[in-house]
């Protein structure tokens, strides 16, 4: 049986229609699952690719180095979470499912640990590159589909919505990018080869 | 089926904790003597997070000690925020000794300046960044001199640099880079014939800090005593595979002295890491969440 984060991914629209109809409301400890999981996930792979090894305190130091990619997302959710006044579901409720939509950047990350271990280095820039769109592709689909089913907006409403979130995600994490890279020149010459 | 998610828990939990059982912790072997020196294992090139860098910096510097380096320089592109909170912490405990540095950053060049406390401004030709690092007491190295960089570093530049990254990561990925490190190394020692033979991992992301490596000749083990060694050219840069690089006077030294990174014991590494990666593949495919049963 698939798991339901796959399940989503697969087919997002009927999925969180059927999720949002199961239930209204979240419990505390449902809505901070999937963030938790996600935390987990980037603790373990970072390890892997930076140590070769996965121990408790280095997982949990990395998970908590890298906690702000999840703070980035919470900020996105919530912009669009609050956005829509015709919501199927509360907004705790909306917001667990919207975490759920983690399976596309999950496969990605593995996949990416699971070459770097191969070949013991990071995938060259161009492979990062190429495989890359797919998880943002993938992930903006069921943004969409997110918007429409549990927040109740309509394709132009969800269409802006999940413009928005990407906006704020990616927004911060080039501007992350810039700032470990030195700066935007220095980014722009990383993307385009050394 | 019914069971996926709860096996992917336990495969999961199995790996973190054989990881953590097995990891052993090597102390930091004492420092070799050679003659009037001491041999001290450091790595003038390696980043953190905050910054461009995977490894936190508690983390890092615990990584730096597996690695059986006595100092390392933290050098993040273009800011020396990390690094300087990196020396703070450190600062009276045990472990590696930490070298505040920075990766200047600028279109034709990047130089490693080691032993600063204030940012070098990347926007400027190579030679004057040199100055800046001088000016501030710390020792400016080349770093991975590639071709492409070549332009960056007219002769007053090169004249002026301490150190050349002779041996880099890269050389063991590409042909080419271990030849324009060779002869960029080659032209800094007609220009300059005590400048010292840098080996460097260039830890970011992947592979171990202390991979390529310098073993420095100094009087003192301290900050000071490295930094003095680099200035007057008492180094040997070691790649990956163990071939040293250098004066060759010091390459005998070092080689006498019989220095060799260390390999930490660990057990069951490789079983946790694919115990944990299955795990955590297991959760994202299969099984509903505890929480959305319905």
């Amino acid at each position: 049986m698939l798991s339901t984060e796959l399940r989503l991914a697969l087919s997002p629209a009927s999925t969180y229609r059927a999720l949002a109809a199961a239930r209204a409301d979240a419990t505390w400890r449902a809505t901070f699952a999937s963030p938790a999981f996600s935390l987990l996930l980037i603790g373990v792979l970072v390890s892997i690719i930076a140590t070769g090894r996965v121990t408790l305190p280095l997982v949990g130091t990395l998970a908590l180095s890298w906690a702000f990619a999840v703070l980035i997302q919470a900020l996105a959710a919530a912009v669009i979470v609050g956005s829509s006044g015709r919501r199927a579901v509360s907004r705790r409720r909306a917001f667990e499912l919207l975490f759920l939509a983690h399976a596309p950047w999950s496969l990605w990350l593995l996949g990416v640990t699971a070459l770097s271990l191969w070949s013991g280095q990071l995938p060259a820039n161009a492979i990062f590159a190429a495989t890359i769109l797919v998880p943002i592709a993938w992930t903006a689909v069921l943004l969409s589909a997110f918007c429409r089913e549990v927040l109740g907006t309509g394709r132009r409403g969800a269409r802006l919505r999940t413009l928005a979130h990407q906006a704020i995600v990616w927004g911060c994490a080039v501007q992350f990018a810039a700032m470990v890279a030195g700066s935007w020149n220095r980014l722009i010459q990383g993307l385009i080869g050394w | 089926m019914r069971f996926a998610r709860p096996i992917s828990v336990l495969v999961l939990t199995a790996g973190l904790l054989s990881g953590t059982v097995g990891e052993s912790t090597p102390a930091l072997p004492a420092p070799r003597q050679a003659g009037e020196y001491l041999i001290l294992a450091a790595d003038f090139h390696v980043h953190a997070f905050p910054g461009d860098g995977a490894l936190a910096l508690w983390a890092l510097r615990r990584q730096v000690e597996r690695a059986g380096l006595h100092v390392f320089t933290l050098s993040n592109h273009n800011q020396v925020f990390t690094a300087l909170l990196t020396r703070r912490i450190s600062e009276g405990s045990d472990g590696p000794l930490v070298i505040a540095g920075e990766e200047v950053t600028a279109d034709g060049y990047h130089l490693i300046a080691a032993g600063i406390s204030e940012r070098v401004d990347w926007n400027q030709p190579a030679a004057d960044a040199i100055r800046d690092v001088h000016a501030q007491g710390g020792v400016a190295i080349a770093a991975h001199p590639l071709r492409f960089f070549w332009p960056g570093w007219d002769d007053e530049a090169v004249s002026l640099v301490d150190g050349v990254e002779r041996a880099h990561g890269e050389m063991h990925f590409n042909a080419m880079a271990k030849a324009d490190f060779a002869a960029f190394y080659e032209r800094a020692r007609r220009l300059n014939p005590a400048v010292a033979a840098i080996g460097s991992s260039d830890y970011h992301f992947t592979g171990t800090p202390g991979w390529c490596r310098t073993y420095v000749l100094a009087r003192e083990y301290s900050v000071a005593g490295v930094l003095e060694a680099v200035r007057d050219g008492r180094t040997v840069a070691a790649d990956a595979e163990g071939n040293l690089y250098g004066d060759p006077r010091l390459v005998r030294l070092v080689e006498a002295a019989g220095v060799a990174p260390p390999q930490p014991a660990d057990r069951w590494q490789g079983f946790a890491v694919v115990m944990a990666w299955l795990g955590l593949l297991g959760l994202v495919m299969f099984g509903p969440a505890p929480s959305l049963r319905q």
